[in-house]
């Protein structure tokens, strides 16, 4: 089935209502070590019917940004700051209250499908037991409701599905029925932890589709967590990415890949290998490598690897607006560097 | 080939997990007070563990006079003969274990590594002489050979490796699957250097740990022998022939058992809160 | 260099489980100094093949080696090709012994081959070569899990040539490691490679880092060869549908460009192993009767080889 769509421009005007604001994230544990900073002073929004890609390599953070959304960090965890959404604050909010909002109102797909079902219980139990826990649906309608959900996400013979385990699906099967399940009780925000990384391309391809389809009929938010570029261009409208637990660039998705601002991320779109690029003997790479997860900074975390660093660079760059920062189409760059580097086409003339 | 300090990185960083429990260092602390008292003691001391003294039988313990456990049912001073026990006990106890961790862990790996006939062929003789039974089999060596300290090493050396090699090839087993090993492989390494090199360093964790608990069930395994008679010859004492000899004067000079029973009881408890201080400092999954 | 013909694995779960064909027929050739790039996805049997070529796994078919037979080879002759053939792993941290420093992982190779070399001798030249892919002589002594993973695979491409094979074998070295390490990996192979004069022979899944580092590919589907063709015209005018398929599907990091499009339905482990047909035939947009009954055999389309009934419209 050929599914090649455009992008549909989101309507990005200030009439659509913001789910969630999230101001000052810290997520810190504190070991006997010392304090490792997973999350440091994250601040962005996420308003209706959007689609914020939050792009980072390995130990940034961004996974325990979203635990955090989802009040689900280990209790040797300690959140600081704000996270609200439409106006409540979920920070130190009762278990209880967190607890009704999860899975009705945000609701998360994670990576690993085969680890997030439990095998010893057939599909349709699984699918179930929110709707039923949040809804109150009876058994039947909650069963009705699952077998409509898994026609949505393509899975063909739903009622046969409904029976099977985990281990009896394919991987590409398994990850639609993990969006089937957050997509269950009908929630505003959908969180995805990497949901395409562990699949083959042609079925990264399919699932991809399909949360594009899901995301135009429903019109649901999105936060889409990834370390992969390519796939963020496909689905995001704004980006955020984020380096040693900070987010150092965020942008509406055309203008963050052609003209980055932020020297990671120019970096990053220049030395990936991709098929649209001239094809050259070596890569421009960026030396040296990510920092450890938490690891203590000292002024921005990027100095040690950046081609335009300077002496500025040894305090912390915060986030500052690009353009009017009314608007929410604006770019937000925390680098000491004002003139912005050359854009990625031109980089390859 | 690698040694166990470099499992946790070096000695310092095993000294340091290992002084975070109390109950470690306490435990090496006496047990090394134990090994220089059971070594010191009877050269310094005037009296000698196998002289009797017919004019000093059963003298209780007393704190004048320099005899300060006493004296035992031949007059032989009971603090001397108590250290001699725990000199033979440990060596016993450390000989024996060390001896049978050697032949277990190489017949272990092997097994695991090489897998198919030389595996089962191991591994079933480890089930047949599992099946012997083990005090009639040291009576089998004592009649044959008469009592000797050599053949205590023996019988309990004959028997402990068993547990050990299985235990291996068990651990061999799933390191065998680990992608060095396949690395490894690729390279080119040949068998024996592959279980010398790349298994054995990654068993000594478990190899260590389990040895250290096996010294004490060894010493224990020595105490019962010789407390059947099966154990050191006199004049020679372990722990356990004297809790025997004890044994019998339970009644009127209860010293003689209480004493050599605490020394036995001691070490054994210390060696153990020792074994378990090295797994938690030698488990990665601590740190 | 390498030529490698018919050649079969198979894995024998035992009689209950049927027989799983992992690699199917496979007959390419290598050519010295050459970069030749393997690809597929799940169940293409890529792992396979490598390990097959290893003598990891047991295979049948002919795998020429400088003129000699890999699959036949035994004992000391075998060891002998291990010097000449080395590999370089996906998981470069579980590659590495955690209990060995890494100048002993290094000179590991030297210790099995070159007996005669002292130790010291050794090291010294374990430390030449990894500071020749970019570690400091510091990190001698030090233990696989105080490296990340791009260093770690620079160990391992230092221990893979210490003893300046031919052949490097490359399973999927750079899947595990963060983006911007990929690209310092690339350069570091593409330099040693004209350095030490290797060839190589690249698996990936991923079709971009293929196309940085190859000049011919080779496309597997559930252990069968779909196309093999030079980079220019595998990624321009790709013949087989299956490549087509991988080619549009790959995400194009461009918000302007279309997106991932999904040519291909269902998943590359869904078909059943039936003979006698195509293997991408269920999920082929071009799927005809033909090709449940007759196996495409390879034939030549412009300067590579298609195995597809429709390979010429």
């Amino acid at each position: 089935m050929a599914c090649v769509t455009h992008l549909i421009p989101m309507s990005t005007d200030s009439g659509t209502a913001t789910l969630l604001r999230v101001n000052n994230l810290c997520v810190d544990y504190h070991g006997v070590h010392g304090t490792l900073r997973a999350v440091r002073d994250l601040s962005f929004e996420l308003r209706a019917q959007q689609c914020l890609g939050v792009v980072g390599e390995s130990a940034c953070g961004k996974t325990q940004l979203l635990y955090a959304l989802m009040g689900l960090n280990s209790n040797a965890a300690q959140l600081r700051g704000s996270v609200q959404y439409r106006g409540e604050e979920l920070l130190g909010a009762a278990p209880r209250r967190l607890a009704a909002l999860r899975g009705r109102r945000l609701a998360m797909v994670f990576q690993d499908s085969m680890g997030a079902l439990n095998p010893y219980l057939r599909i349709g139990v699984q699918l179930c037991e929110g709707a039923r826990a949040q809804l109150g649906l009876t058994r039947s309608a909650a069963q009705s409701r699952a077998a409509t959900l898994l026609e949505t996400v393509q899975i063909d013979a739903p009622a046969l599905r409904l029976r099977q385990y985990p281990h009896e699906l394919s991987g590409g099967m398994r990850q639609r029925v993990m969006i089937a399940m957050a997509l269950m009780c009908d929630p505003e925000i959908l969180l995805l932890d990497e949901p395409t990384t562990a699949l083959d391309v042609t079925v990264q391809a399919q699932v991809l589709a399909l949360l594009r389809e899901v995301r135009a009929r429903t019109g649901i938010a999105m936060i889409f967590v990834t370390h992969d570029l390519g796939v963020l261009a496909a689905i995001a409208d704004r980006v955020a990415v984020m380096y040693a637990g900070r987010v150092v660039e965020l942008a509406p998705v055309a203008r963050l890949y052609a003209t980055p601002r932020h020297p990671y991320t120019a970096g990053l779109l220049r030395s990936m290998p991709r098929l649209d690029a001239p094809l050259t003997a070596r890569l421009p790479a960026i030396p040296g490598q990510p920092p450890r997860a938490g690891a203590p900074e000292s002024g921005c975390a990027f100095a040690p690897r950046c081609a335009l660093v300077h002496e500025r660079c040894h305090t912390l760059p915060g986030l500052r607006a690009v353009g009017s920062a009314e608007s929410a189409s604006t770019s937000w760059v925390a680098c000491h560097v004002e003139a912005p580097p050359p854009s990625i086409r031109e980089a390859w003339r | 080939m690698n040694t166990p300090a470099t499992l946790a990185g070096s000695w310092q960083q095993l000294w340091q997990r290992l002084s975070t429990r109390r109950s470690t260092v306490v435990s090496l602390w006496i047990l090394l007070s134990i090994v220089v008292a059971a070594f010191a003691v009877p050269v310094f001391s005037p009296y000698d563990y196998a002289t009797p003294a017919w004019t000093r039988i059963f003298m209780p313990p007393s704190l004048q006079g320099g005899q300060i456990f006493g004296t035992d049912a031949l007059g032989r001073d009971l603090l001397v003969r108590v250290m001699w026990g725990c000199r033979i006990s440990l060596l016993v106890g450390l000989v024996a274990s060390f001896v049978s961790v050697v032949i277990g862990v190489l017949w272990g790996a092997t097994a695991g590594y090489i897998g198919g006939r030389t595996d089962a062929l191991l591994m079933r003789s480890v089930d047949v002489l599992y099946s012997v039974p083990f005090i009639p089999f040291v009576i089998v060596l004592n009649v044959l050979f008469g009592r000797h300290l050599l053949l205590v090493f023996v019988g309990i050396g004959a028997v402990s490796w068993l547990d050990i090699a299985r235990l291996v090839r068990g651990q061999t087993l799933s390191i065998r699957k680990r992608e060095y090993i396949e690395a490894a492989r690729a390279l080119g390494v040949r068998a024996p250097s592959m279980i010398r090199r790349h298994v054995i360093p990654n068993l000594l964790g478990i190899v260590i740990v389990y040895a250290t608990l096996t010294v004490p069930a060894v010493i224990l395994f020595e105490a019962l022998l010789s407390f059947l008679g099966l154990g050191v010859q006199a004049p020679l004492a372990s722990l356990g022939s004297l809790v025997a000899d004890g044994a019998s004067e339970m009644q009127s000079n209860p010293y003689l058992l209480i004493i050599p029973a605490t020394f036995l009881a001691l070490i054994i408890l210390c060696l153990n809160h020792l074994g378990d201080g090295l797994r938690d400092a030698l488990d990665p999954n601590e740190h | 260099m390498l030529a490698v013909r018919e050649l079969t694995v198979r894995y024998d779960a035992g009689r209950r489980a049927r027989v799983r064909t992992a690699v199917d027929s496979v007959t390419f050739e290598l050519a010295a100094g050459e970069s030749l790039g393997l690809v597929g996805e799940s169940g293409s049997g890529k792992s396979s093949l490598v390990r097959a070529l290893l003598r990891l796994v047991p295979a049948s078919g002919v795998a020429l080696f400088e003129g000699r037979d890999l699959l036949r080879l035994r004992g000391t002759d075998l060891r002998a090709t291990r010097e000449h053939l080395q590999i370089i792993f996906q998981d470069p941290l579980a590659a590495l012994d955690p209990r060995m420093r890494i100048a002993e992982i290094v000179a590991e190779p030297l210790r099995e081959f070159r007996p005669q070399l002292p130790a010291s001798e050794r090291r010294a030249l374990a430390r030449s070569m990894l500071e020749r892919v970019g570690l400091d002589a510091t990190h001698l002594d030090r233990y696989p899990h105080e490296f990340s993973g791009g260093q770690a695979q620079r160990i391992g491409i230092a221990r893979a040539l210490v003893l300046r094979p031919r052949l490097l074998l490359c399973d999927e070295p750079v899947a595990s490691l963060d983006v911007s390490i990929t690209a310092q990996i690339v350069n570091l192979l593409h330099d040693l490679k004209r350095e030490f004069g290797l060839s190589l022979l690249f698996i990936a899944h991923d079709l971009a880092t293929v196309r940085q580092v190859c000049e011919r590919v080779m496309v597997l589907y559930r252990g069968r060869l779909m196309e093999i063709a030079p980079r220019e015209q595998l990624y321009s005018a790709a013949r087989h549908p299956y490549t087509r398929a991988l080619l549009a599907a790959v995400p194009t990091p461009d918000p302007a460009h279309a997106g991932p499009a999904a040519l291909a339905v269902g998943e590359p482990g869904t078909a059943p192993t039936e003979p006698g047909g195509c293997a991408f035939r269920h999920r082929c947009p071009l799927s005809a009767a033909r090709c449940s009954t007759e196996i495409p055999q390879l034939r030549a389309a412009g300067s590579g080889l298609v195995a597809c009934h429709f390979a010429d419209s």
